[in-house]
């Protein structure tokens, strides 16, 4: 088999968000004929576009190495994006960069030159030095806290499979009349993980917030689970998606501490 | 000689007329056509991009006639009956493929590639390299952030940076693993940059 490797070192221009999705969508095998069909006529014609492409591959790459694709995601990575001897080479390449660059982190802690108090003796000396029912007070503190950070961390994780979904905003403020995506659930699935596409101009704000209308006009805010410069992405739990038509409507939030409604909504129907 | 010589002349030709232009177009779609097979999961994909352009070069005489529109155009239709044919081939093929075609570079082998490669880069673009690839997620991004920040660049320019240099490495890593596996006689794995090749590509920009 003879060796493929980079003969071409193009430009990476900084494409649309949308442009992005796109080869995101192509590179896991979820895109459809007539979307497959630009994108590689695209890849014969531009030469910069075929650097961004690349750029993403690697972006893939790293996310599955590192471990950041689960569930679905994971499945379709390893069963499509890897398949060929190509990307799973990649792949071992990308791992060994990742684990020098995380070893080097490492070994940059150095341990101090001149002995002095450990952390453990200086936090002995201070605690003995206070009274009792401080000390009483401070344990349960802890326990609290503890306790706390542990439902938390089991509340953000509760979801095993998800039901994955892209949406670029559209004009329209409701369903009706409007060709609406299908969340792809099942009953496996514990929650939706949509990603929101940002529109080109929202780089203006500082944080967001979700919110999902349903087809009766209850409204309720919906956790945001990631967010970058191109999409943010919101995880509904199963439990809340019933059949029928849904829009999730985004506000941004400046930094003078104002929130104003982007206009447009992501649409989505759960048939 | 001289037939292919000739072939390859009227191919760049048929590109464009200027022969730097032309030069530039078959690189796009050569490297292109690579991109899309590994894609699309094409055992080979250097190979199968070397047998597009081998196909639509053998056809030229007639297509030069009778063809309308971008090259690039049938070079897609081309690349697209090659997918397919590779698919029928796997549906139907009951070929053990020898070990020797198969096995990939060993952890250990990589590791030490990529700590010779490294060496190979000046300090500054080490460090970059490797800081640009610490941590996941969230902290990846705010990392990339803060990078861009000290270097006064814009986070697109960040990650264009990053993927030059990564590019050359995988180059130089792939290349070590290849003197490594010749050394201890056995065929190397195909590993590249995300299907950016040069593979078997026979056809030499003249």
């Amino acid at each position: 088999m003879p060796l493929v490797i980079a003969a071409l070192v193009v430009g990476v221009t900084n494409i649309k968000n949308s442009e992005k999705n796109e080869i995101k969508r192509y590179l896991l095998g979820l895109s459809g004929e007539a979307e497959d069909e630009r994108l590689e006529l695209r890849l014969l014609m531009d030469a910069a576009f075929g650097g961004e492409f690349d750029a993403i591959v690697d972006e893939i790459t790293d996310q599955h190495v590192s471990g950041e694709f689960q569930g679905e995601e994971r499945e379709q990575v390893e069963g499509y994006f890897l398949k060929s001897p190509e990307r799973r080479a990649k792949a071992q390449f990308a791992a060994a960069l990742i684990d020098h660059a995380s070893a080097r982190e490492k070994k940059t802690v150095r341990l101090p030159a001149v002995a002095s108090p450990t952390l453990r003796e200086r936090w002995r000396a201070f605690w003995s030095a206070q009274n009792v029912a401080l000390r009483f007070a401070a344990t349960a503190a802890i326990v609290v806290i503890a306790v706390s950070l542990a439902y938390l961390n089991f509340r953000d994780k509760p979801y095993k499979s998800f039901a994955l979904l892209e949406l670029t905003i559209s004009n329209s403020e409701r369903a009706e009349g409007t060709q609406l995506k299908p969340l792809p659930l099942t009953p496996q699935n514990d929650a939706a993980k949509i990603f929101l596409d940002l529109p080109d101009q929202s780089n203006q704000y500082t944080s967001y917030q979700v919110e999902l209308v349903d087809r009766n006009g209850a409204r309720r805010n919906v956790e945001i689970t990631e967010r970058n410069q191109r999409a943010v992405t919101v995880i509904i739990p199963a439990s809340a998606l019933t059949r029928g038509s849904y829009a999730l409507h985004l506000f941004g939030n400046k930094s003078d501490g104002k929130q104003e409604r982007i206009p447009g909504s992501y649409l989505f129907v759960v048939q | 000689m001289t037939i292919i010589k000739d072939l390859f002349d009227a191919l760049l030709e048929w590109l464009d007329p200027d022969r730097e232009k032309a030069g530039e177009r078959y690189e796009t779609i050569h490297a292109g056509l690579v991109r899309i097979f590994v894609s699309k999961g094409v055992s080979d994909a250097g190979h199968a991009a070397d047998e597009a352009m081998d196909r639509v070069m053998r056809r030229l005489p007639e297509l030069r006639a009778t063809y309308v529109g971008d090259p690039a155009k049938y070079f897609h239709g081309v690349a697209r009956n090659l997918i397919l044919e590779d698919r029928r081939r796997k549906e139907v093929t009951t070929d053990v493929v020898p070990d020797s075609l198969t096995k990939e570079p060993e952890k250990s082998e990589m590791a030490e590639c990529l700590a010779k490669c490294l060496k190979l880069l000046p300090p500054d673009k080490q460090e970059f390299i490797l800081d640009y690839h610490l941590y996941q997620g969230h902290a990846k991004i705010q990392h990339h952030r803060e990078m861009a920040g000290e270097l006064s660049i814009s986070e697109g320019a960040l990650r264009t940076r990053a993927h030059h240099l990564r590019v050359t490495l995988e180059k130089c890593v792939v290349e070590c693993i290849e003197r490594s596996m010749a050394k201890t006689k056995v065929a190397p794995n195909a590993i590249g940059n995300s299907g950016v090749g040069r593979g078997g590509n026979k056809h030499q920009k003249q």
